[in-house]
């Protein structure tokens, strides 16, 4: 630590939402030029607090003092005068412009209503290289990776002379790779002398990014450490409030017969581009088969063409021995599908409708919910209620509409409707996107302990880390095929890596 | 994340009769909000045009409410009121905007008209379940085929309905013109429906009638098919998230047509309780354009059964109050539309998140 004034220091921060007090006078401060990692679970007050360094929440009481100096910061645009610049989790980027329209968008370089193209091309080109960030600033956002297009946003922030970057979970929405490269640049900007305050629940990011890191916590501030002096089970302890599991324990489990088969696949995306090749594989009772890949290789449709949501142009499926390739949603649930989606508001659950609803969608058919078509409430209730139970769904009522939830809830409502069903095959996609730890951790307790009771497990995961730590066998989509299958006990990063990344293939020639 | 959980809601029939008073409560405050800020625009109009407000207003707001006779006009407005705003609710809850109602109740009207004077041999009660069921059909097939136009092509249901509007009313009058033509009339009418399907008037010398206790059925049973069956439950998830449905199982393109067909089918309803209740025949023009003001009233009702119900109400009252207006005071009509206006107006900046939420819907499920 420096005896002079840190570049930004919070005093007794404290902002309250109707009776959600989302900070807690938090103290925190921020030295010139490290990067200082903020790590909590969701919920925890993280981005609230930043939001009030950014401008955009007024805190209720409390200070904020750059390099000694208390400020007031009334919006986005102060702190922007003020050398503070913030990438948030959502991009707030216009896809039909190019990259270097949207960096000066609203400053545009010119004459007067006459645009300079050329000049901001060439003042974005040389942004980019002073800060080792490549972009082509002529191509259109709507063309750029996510990573290409956080690249775009951090760029923006930094044409505004920020000294002091906010990224909020920059890494949420990057694949293993782009995440890699955004760890560089960030180390790149500190040498160039900026000040990054960097977001995140992910404990491997804290250790590889960060120089010191902050935890919090129900929205207080519970440590700020040197990322030298905690190890990832210490961070997780303090982010969580009690210890972690991080291995998964999976008692052994023979497997059984195969009750999930896909054989020769092929379909199509919804551009009708090719998004699976003749993908064939068999899921046992018992057994949890992990498909790894980067995100985009064809995992989602495969997903969708095994669940009935889109016919494939070819091959077969089948559920328990029986043929349900032609077969709707229903039938294939009848016969013992169950499905937790990538997206959990896209297709997981209706946000407006309550966790009642959302729970009962699949099973107003069972025997005490409904008759001759008319729900029972009361029924309905206690057995919601139930389930909340059973599921630890937090701050949950029956009627509580879903959007009210945590992530973390929202997936326990998710998961609680399809293994109620004692589905013999669950399609798990993503299932701990966006979850904290301790979400993380209560999902991946559920989904071995479903592989105890002898269910077949597809897991279909772009974190390595998950599909290692919980697969019995592993295969690695890229561009849409399988091109490599191997048992999780003899897999690696680095190994699945090159797969993933079309380095190397199980079908020979397929390398360029 | 907190330890703690949220206290949960009293279980017992009070408690919830309770959350859902307290729900229509809430979905009431936007609406007075709303109708207050009209009527203080109205208020300068009227000052404007150089007339004393004060007795205006009190003929506006209190006329409806002096005697029996005027109460009796209100409920009559009402009665058709409630048939086009609950259209327009249950198809908004299943993700689509029916602007057909008046089209669909057209049919309803004349449907149910030619089955009335048709079939004068079946005894009263008989024939004007016959009449009901005929106009449903008519109603419910007419907007089921901008259901199935959505479900199969993506052809924007706002569009479709609206235009059918203009060709339903356009069926009519070709029908009453010609073949169903009574030429005993001086107007564009068809003859009456049998005598024992005429509908007992509940406050006579008022227009109201048991067809009004008929519309409010109808709209208590919309809330229990929306809210306590199994097919609203999945009507309700087509209408907010249809991915999610169909990842559920729901047949999201038979739903959506279902929905139209109920949909339609209350507005036909609707009519054929018109021309039960108040001519006792079709005659082409019926409607000042109920179907719009119900429109509007379901809008103002936040698209909430009870909401919608008490709105089609209030409407009611705002059409009474301007008729008894024009006869007990210099201020014209007109004024009501002005007021109507200022109304949709006023309410669209509140209704707007509703309606931009169910567009955002339409958008991600293409």
């Amino acid at each position: 630590m420096t005896t002079t004034s840190p570049l930004l220091e919070l005093r007794g921060i404290t902002k309250r939402f109707g009776h959600l007090v989302a900070n807690d006078h938090v103290d925190l401060q921020v030295a010139e030029g490290e990067i200082h990692a903020l790590v909590g679970e969701n919920g925890a007050g993280k981005t609230t607090l930043m939001n009030v360094v950014f401008g955009l929440v007024h805190p209720d009481e409390g200070d904020i003092l750059l390099r000694g100096t208390p400020v007031t910061i009334r919006s986005p645009l102060a702190a922007a005068r003020h050398g503070i610049g913030m990438v948030h989790q959502h991009f707030k980027l216009v896809p039909s412009l190019t990259a270097a329209e949207n960096i000066f968008l609203g400053r545009e370089p010119g004459n007067g209503p006459m645009l300079d193209g050329p000049e901001a091309l060439r003042k974005a080109a040389e942004l980019a290289e002073r800060y080792g960030l490549t972009i082509d600033p002529a191509t259109r956002v709507r063309f750029l990776s996510v990573g290409q297009q956080q690249r775009v946003e951090i760029l923006k922030a930094l044409s505004y002379d920020a000294h002091l970057l906010i990224l909020d979970e920059p890494t949420a929405v990057l694949t293993p790779q782009e995440t890699e490269e955004l760890i560089q640049v960030v180390h790149e900007l500190r040498t160039r002398g900026k000040t990054v305050i960097f977001i995140t629940h992910k404990l491997n990011e804290v250790r590889a990014v960060a120089d010191r890191f902050s935890v919090m916590r129900d929205g207080r501030r519970i440590a700020t450490l040197s990322t030298g002096e905690a190890t990832e089970a210490d961070i997780a302890r303090m982010m969580v409030g009690r210890e972690v599991l991080f291995r998964v324990t999976k008692p052994d489990v023979v497997p059984g017969q195969p009750v999930l088969e896909v054989t020769g696949l092929n379909g199509l995306r919804v551009d009708g581009t090719e998004a699976v090749r003749d993908v064939s594989l068999e899921v046992r009772e018992g057994e949890i088969v992990g498909i790894a890949g980067v995100e985009g290789n064809g995992q989602s449709e495969l997903a969708e063409f095994v669940c009935g949501l889109r016919p494939p142009t070819a091959g077969k499926v089948f559920i328990d021995g029986r043929e349900v390739t032609r077969a709707d949603v229903v039938q294939r649930r009848a016969a013992g599908l169950a499905f937790v989606p990538e997206d959990r508001m896209d297709r997981g659950v209706s946000g407006p409708m309550s966790v009642s609803e959302n729970l009962a969608a699949t099973h107003y058919l069972d025997p005490g919910l409904s008759r001759f078509g008319v729900v029972a409430p009361g029924r309905l209730r206690r057995w919601t209620r139930a389930l909340i139970g059973r599921f630890d769904i937090r701050n949950a009522n029956p009627a509580t509409p879903v959007h009210a939830l945590s992530g973390g809830n929202i997936q326990k409502v998710v998961l609680a409707r399809e293994l109620s069903t004692e589905p013999k095959v669950l399609v798990a996609a993503q299932p701990s996107r966006g979850l904290d730890v301790g979400a993380t951790e209560a999902v991946h307790r559920t989904l071995v302990e479903q592989r105890s009771q002898g269910r077949a497990i597809l897991l279909i995961s772009s974190e390595l880390s998950e599909i290692l730590s919980l697969s019995d066998r592993i295969l690695v989509m890229y561009r849409g095929r399988v091109v490599h299958e191997t048992n999780a006990r003899d897999a690696t990063d680095e190994g699945l890596g090159l797969y993933m990344m079309g380095l190397k293939s199980d079908h020979p020639g397929d390398v360029q | 994340m907190t330890e703690h959980s949220a206290p949960l809601v009293d279980e017992t029939l009070r408690g919830t009769l309770v959350a859902n008073l307290r729900s229509a409560g809430e979905a009431l405050v936007q609406p007075a909000l709303t109708l207050a800020a009209a009527l203080v625009i109205g208020l300068l109009l009227i000052v404007g045009i150089g007339e004393n407000p004060i007795p205006a207003y009190h003929a506006f707001l209190f006329g409806s409410f002096d005697n029996a006779l005027d109460f009796g006009n209100l409920l009559a407005k009402a009665t058709p009121l409630i048939s086009t705003a609950i259209c327009v609710m249950i198809a908004f809850r299943g993700g689509a905007f029916n602007v057909g109602g008046e089209g669909q109740m057209y049919l309803g009207a004349f449907w149910g008209a030619v089955i009335g004077f048709t079939f004068v041999g079946l005894p009263g009660p008989l024939l004007i379940v016959a009449i009901m069921i005929a106009a449903g059909i008519a109603g419910g097939l007419w907007a089921a085929i901008a259901g199935a136009l959505k479900a199969f092509w993506e052809v924007d249901e706002v569009v479709s309905t609206l235009l059918m509007n203009y060709i339903a009313m356009l069926i009519t009058q070709y029908f009453v013109d010609n073949q169903f033509k009574d030429v005993t009339a001086g107007g564009p009418m068809t003859a009456y429906v049998a005598r024992q399907a005429w509908l007992p008037q509940m406050l006579p010398p008022s227009a109201v009638t048991i067809g009004l206790l008929i519309a409010i059925a109808i709209g208590i049973a919309s809330w229990f098919l929306m809210f306590r069956t199994v097919w609203g439950a999945n009507v309700r998830a087509v209408g907010t998230n249809r991915r999610f449905a169909q990842a559920m199982g729901v047949n999201v393109r038979r739903t959506l047509i279902q929905t139209m067909f109920i949909s339609g089918a209350v507005a036909g309803i609707g009519g054929a309780i018109e021309v039960m209740g108040v001519e006792h025949r079709f005659y082409q023009g019926f409607s000042p354009g109920f179907g719009f003001l119900g429109l509007t009233a379901a809008l103002l009702g936040r698209l909430n059964p009870w909401g919608t119900l008490a709105m089609a109400f209030l409407y009611a009252a705002l059409l009474n109050g301007a008729a008894i207006m024009q006869i007990q005071t210099p201020v014209p009509n007109p004024l009501v539309n002005i007021l109507e206006g200022i109304i949709v107006v006023v309410m669209t900046a509140t209704a707007r998140p509703a309606i931009r939420g169910l567009l955002r819907r339409k958008r991600a499920a293409a």
